[in-house]
């Protein structure tokens, strides 16, 4: 029973009605059930853990439940539960190991291109707003106009150097045969994104994808490709699944919910929009401070347009 | 790999019911058995496994431990909390809590049930076992209770 949504009271059948009336009715005078044995064990902060010990010291009812539900052989994990753990801990495994390869350059240059953006937007707005004598012209764009320029070049910085995995680049190089024909897809899918080709890298993506549906980053690339491709719908699909996949991988999920943004941006879809870049802007990551500009100067352009 | 494999087949199920009786939740129970392990994953290389599974318990009640003190989660506890100088109780815990009759899996069904008004989901969730039978050990228990009730009748 969840503090957060109190329970309606039961439907009782009739018999539990007539047992209720001969007790003298129900009661519900005790802390939640889940409380008791975190209390116990000293798990909970000081301020709850305080009044929990104080009733479960008078509270007769509450020890004997502890007691009760202490002795119970509790169920343990069902098949399915055991097999999505163990998932999890491949999948972060899986992650972490990628990340390794290629974050080391990632992570500095996107710094770079996050701080320049900022400057970009910073820039605009102070010569919007300190030009005197003049009047700031409402922008005939939504004002994400403004700064628009650094999205495509947040792209184009992504397609060169483009991140790729150890296999593509090491087939690539010829230094060994590519593992398997999968890996042979992902490279030549680089390769047509890095030149621009983005309906080859969209084909080529889309096969990897079928054959590792479970890879945030085969995803992500997939979705930023469709974006590139004005495939608004399908850019949506594949970057939210990217999201959704990347779990706590913080590096891949920014990506995904930044051009998840973008997408909502291009695709008129303002509100959305706004709310990703919100989300992302909560976040600790080099693309946080684009996400912060971005609804920002999103917000102040539904302003204008209410004026 | 095959010590985590190990470690993991032999204490998932254990680490998995401890987590549920610190959280209270399937849901969170089984996201706090999945950091667990993961802690053990990244640490497996540096660890004694003879202290496994002490060490995993460990690792959940400290997980355990932040997800109550997630400020939200005990602000909604708090708010929900019985007046500390409540000392009222009606017959039926009285009733409840004097039987001889009941068993352990009796008493908390009926508590549960009647004390802190749990649909039949709820309680099976909460102990483990399906609805049915709930519904089957309420039914007994009342019965057994009734019988009490009855024989102590002044």
């Amino acid at each position: 029973m969840s503090p957060e949504q109190p329970a309606p009271w039961p439907d009782y059948e009739p018999d539990e009605v007539a047992f209720l009336e001969a007790g003298g009715g129900p009661g519900r005078s005790c802390p939640a059930p889940e409380l008791l044995f975190p209390a116990q064990e000293g798990a909970l902060p000081a301020r709850l853990q305080s009044r929990i010990a104080a009733h479960l010291e008078h509270c007769g009812l509450c020890q004997d439940l502890l007691l009760a539900t202490t002795d119970l052989p509790a169920a343990g994990l069902t098949r399915i539960e055991r097999d999505r753990i163990r998932s999890r801990i491949a999948g972060s495994d899986r992650s972490e190991s990628r990340g390794q390869s290629w974050r080391w350059w990632l992570r500095p240059a996107l710094l770079l291109t996050a701080a320049g953006t900022l400057a970009l937007v910073a820039g605009l707005w102070t010569v919007r707003t300190v030009t005197p004598g003049v009047t700031p012209a409402v922008p005939a764009q939504p004002a994400i106009a403004l700064a628009a320029p650094s999205v495509p070049s947040v792209l184009r910085f992504e397609r060169a150097p483009l991140p790729a995995e150890n296999d593509a680049l090491l087939w690539r190089s010829g230094r060994v045969e590519a593992v398997d024909e999968t890996s042979r897809e992902l490279a030549r899918a680089h390769e047509a994104y890095r030149r621009g080709d983005f309906a080859a890298a969209s084909h080529g993506f889309g096969l990897v994808a079928k054959l590792r549906q479970d890879d945030p980053l085969v995803h992500l690339y997939l979705g930023v490709s469709e974006l590139h491709r004005h495939r608004f719908s399908e850019a949506v699909l594949e970057l939210s699944t990217a999201q959704r996949l990347a779990g706590r991988d913080r590096t891949i999920s920014s990506e995904a919910a930044w051009h998840l943004g973008y997408v909502f941006h291009r695709n008129g879809e303002r509100e959305r929009a706004i709310a990703t870049f919100e989300d992302l802007c909560r976040g600790t990551t080099v693309r946080s401070a684009l996400g912060c500009a971005a609804a920002l100067e999103l917000s102040r352009g539904a302003q204008d347009a209410r004026r | 790999m095959k010590d985590f494999d190990e470690a993991y087949a032999k204490h998932a199920d254990a680490v998995f019911r401890y987590a549920l009786r610190l959280v209270g939740r399937r849901d969170e129970a089984e996201d706090l058995t999945s950091e667990t392990f993961l802690a053990l994953h990244r640490n497996i290389a540096g660890l004694d496994l003879s202290q496994l599974p002490g060490w995993l318990f460990a690792v959940a009640r400290n997980k355990a431990m932040d997800y109550w003190r997630h400020s939200k989660v005990e602000a909604r506890y708090l708010d929900t909390l019985p007046p500390p100088e409540t000392t009222w109780s009606p017959p039926l815990q009285m009733w409840l809590s004097e039987s001889k009759a009941l068993k352990p899996i009796h008493r908390a069904c009926l508590i549960l049930r009647y004390v802190h008004g749990m649909t039949r989901e709820e309680i099976g969730g909460q102990l483990g076992i399906s609805d049915v039978q709930v519904k089957g050990h309420l039914q007994y228990a009342r019965a057994l209770l009734r019988a009490e009730m009855e024989r102590k009748a002044p």
